[in-house]
């Protein structure tokens, strides 16, 4: 099955390229990638790097180009030093104590719920749960409003592009409740199709739980027409945001989803946070996942009365450090501007998509720039007659890092009719010039494979 | 006197010098009864084999790599080895056939001959891949399979590879390598089975 281009025609990008440097082979290669911060957008990835010391390395003798963000995120000094401060100075473990650093601790920790509800526009701190990552945060939905409330015929709608995070937990529970599973198809242009969406919806879809941008696609979900498509059935909505979360405002009010779920280390905080936040109403109805100290109220030999949301889901001492390192991330992204990053990200990706379309071979997945909501700052991309593990096994001599695999979305694979896929995945630290030396790495690892004679 | 914790020193079994052993020492509550501590070898069988023990094929491999310097010219070396691979029939690209573990997709089939030696085809969709398949495809065949099972997984080590590998190819290659033994444990059981 041939794989299927993104939709035709010259991505509309609003951004002028930088005097494009001659193709200079990455051997030879001298300059260093950081350039002089302007007051323009286009700066922004200069301006950061000096935040975030991982980037300043080299790699097989050639300086590191990051391109795995999707994967995870590198970490700004404050963030790192949010979670030194903390060790060094007033450790100690939360809700229960009396003492002075308890009640610090107490207090950054919550601060940190409080700085994560705004970061997303939610009504009230008690709306968000931490939870160690996005996954953890679905499966919590599902252990707990999902074995509740679905029954056998009851219909949960998934797609073919979710990350296994967003379907293996819904195939435990739908094995357990006899719940039925659908999912959605691509359209022509690779997004997901909303038309085909609208016709599996029924009186007895429970659930519709969605990627909003797909981390290897890049397309960006019609969030308006889930939402309308879930409540004509009085449906629930539930968004996977772990590629939005970093990359734009979100406003979950706006949105009109019923939760949304994100890691924090794929915006600039630790790994061991994440969250899940829940309308308040809704997080209410739902019975407790993991028992243990601090999601009760009080405690007998045979039974116990348990607390409200969000502590009812948080049982036993919490990532502590990495919530308050949370915390701090989200100030740090709040600071530049959640507007900004976007608009950053829209040019970049932009470029990273122009400059890989340009390559002779080289196959894109997921709508182009263009498309209406645009795409994220992301390329999964093929080389015609090279595995995508070559490529990047290749790309890494030059100190290039993407990743290469299924990206956690092997049914999306098989839909696509491909074993594997590299992607290169941008975030606001990387610059017009990392692009640059990427797709110069490229070059020459399309070569040296031709030379061997692999076409 | 308390022994310390683990530590490297020299195997106390005379076959094994030069490997690097862990010592797991008792540790001693008074010093008359030193003399009864028991030093425990767990060998890692990382440098047991020598060279010299590999069956010749294997040897000729293990050499061509030895002497290769830097981590650009070891993939030219793989690649090279991948583009001598005879070919794999697509028929062929059966579950059991299939290596897993393996970052990309690759399939091994052994044939025992008349001369009572195994022979192999393998393949891959990951050039890279192919070409460490290729690697034991050559080093491997016309062995026995006594010869075959003698081979322990240290040889990869040998290969100077690791530099070049990530651990997930290193840990790829060690899976198609033990599947290669597996298999041929069930050609030795099925041609006993039937005499």
């Amino acid at each position: 099955m041939d794989t299927i281009r993104g939709a035709a025609g010259p991505p509309s990008c609003s951004w002028t390229p930088p005097s494009q440097s001659s193709s200079r082979s990455w051997r030879r290669r001298a300059a260093s990638v950081a350039e002089a911060p302007s007051s323009s957008v286009s700066g922004l990835g200069a301006a950061i790097r000096k935040d975030v010391p991982i980037l300043e390395q080299s790699i097989n003798g050639r300086p590191l180009v990051y391109l795995d963000n999707a994967a995870t995120s590198q970490k700004p000094l404050a963030v790192i030093q949010a979670m030194d401060d903390y060790y060094r100075h007033y450790n100690s473990n939360v809700h229960r104590g009396v003492h002075t650093l308890s009640a610090k601790a107490t207090t950054a920790y919550e601060e940190a719920r409080g700085k994560v509800a705004r970061f997303v526009g939610a009504a009230s701190d008690r709306e968000i749960v931490f939870t160690r990552n996005a996954s953890e945060a679905i499966n919590l939905v599902a252990m707990t409003w999902g074995m509740d409330n679905l029954k056998p015929g009851d219909e949960i709608i998934l797609s073919v592009a979710e990350h296994h995070s967003n379907l293996v937990p819904w195939q435990l529970v739908a094995q357990k409740t006899g719940a039925v599973l659908k999912h959605v198809r691509l359209t022509d242009s690779q997004e997901l199709d909303m038309q085909h969406l609208r016709e599996l919806v029924t009186p007895s879809t429970k659930l519709i739980s969605l990627v909003h941008v797909s981390n290897m696609l890049g397309a960006v979900l019609d969030v308006e027409a889930v939402v309308d498509a879930a409540r004509s059935v009085g449906a629930k909505v539930l968004l996977d945001a772990c590629q939005s979360v970093p990359h734009m405002a979100i406003d979950v009010r706006a949105l009109g989803v019923d939760w949304i779920v994100a890691s924090g280390h794929k915006a600039m905080a630790p790994t061991g946070i994440g969250f899940l936040w829940g309308r308040y109403e809704l997080l209410e109805t739902m019975p407790p996942w993991m028992g243990g100290g601090e999601m009760i109220q009080d405690v007998f030999l045979d039974h116990s009365t348990y607390a409200a949301p969000p502590a009812r889901f948080e049982a036993g001492t919490p990532s502590i450090a990495e919530a308050i390192g949370l915390g701090a991330a989200c100030d740090y992204l709040a600071g530049i501007g959640m507007e900004q990053v976007h608009a950053y990200e829209q040019e970049i990706g932009c470029y990273l998509y122009e400059r890989l379309a340009a390559l002779d071979k080289v196959t894109i997945y997921g709508p182009p720039p263009s498309a209406k909501r645009g795409r994220a700052s992301l390329a999964s991309f093929n080389v015609g007659g090279l595995h995508a593990t070559d490529v990047s096994t290749l790309l890494d001599t030059a100190g290039v890092a993407v990743r290469s695999g299924h990206h956690c979305t092997q049914p999306l694979h098989r839909h696509l009719g491909i074993p594997a896929s590299a992607r290169a995945s941008c975030y606001i630290y990387n610059t017009f010039q990392e692009v640059d030396l990427f797709i110069d790495a490229l070059k020459e690892t399309i070569d040296f494979f031709g030379e061997m004679g692999m076409e | 006197m308390l022994a310390a914790a683990p530590s490297q020193g020299t195997c106390l079994r005379s076959r094994h010098a030069g490997c690097r052993t862990q010592f797991v020492a008792a540790p001693v509550v008074r010093p008359c009864l030193q003399r009864l501590v028991r030093r425990q070898c767990v060998c890692m069988s990382t440098a047991a084999q020598k060279v010299s023990d590999l069956p010749g094929s294997l040897q000729k491999i293990v050499g061509s790599f030895q002497m290769v310097p830097d981590p650009m010219a070891r993939y030219k070396q793989l690649l090279f080895y991948a583009a001598k691979l005879p070919p794999m029939a697509v028929e062929q690209h059966q579950p059991e056939n299939k290596v897993e573990g393996c970052v990309s997709q690759v399939w091994v089939v052994p044939e025992l001959r008349d001369d009572g030696k195994v022979y192999w085809t393998a393949d891959s969709d990951s050039q890279l891949t192919k070409g460490l398949a290729a690697l034991l495809v050559l080093g491997l065949s016309g062995c026995s399979p006594a010869e075959i099972l003698s081979v322990q997984p240290g040889f990869i080590e040998m290969l100077g590879l690791k530099q070049s590998l990530t651990p997930s190819r290193n840990n790829g290659f060690l899976n198609m390598f033990l599947k290669m033994q597996k298999l041929t444990l069930g050609l030795l059981s099925s041609t006993n089975g039937g005499s």
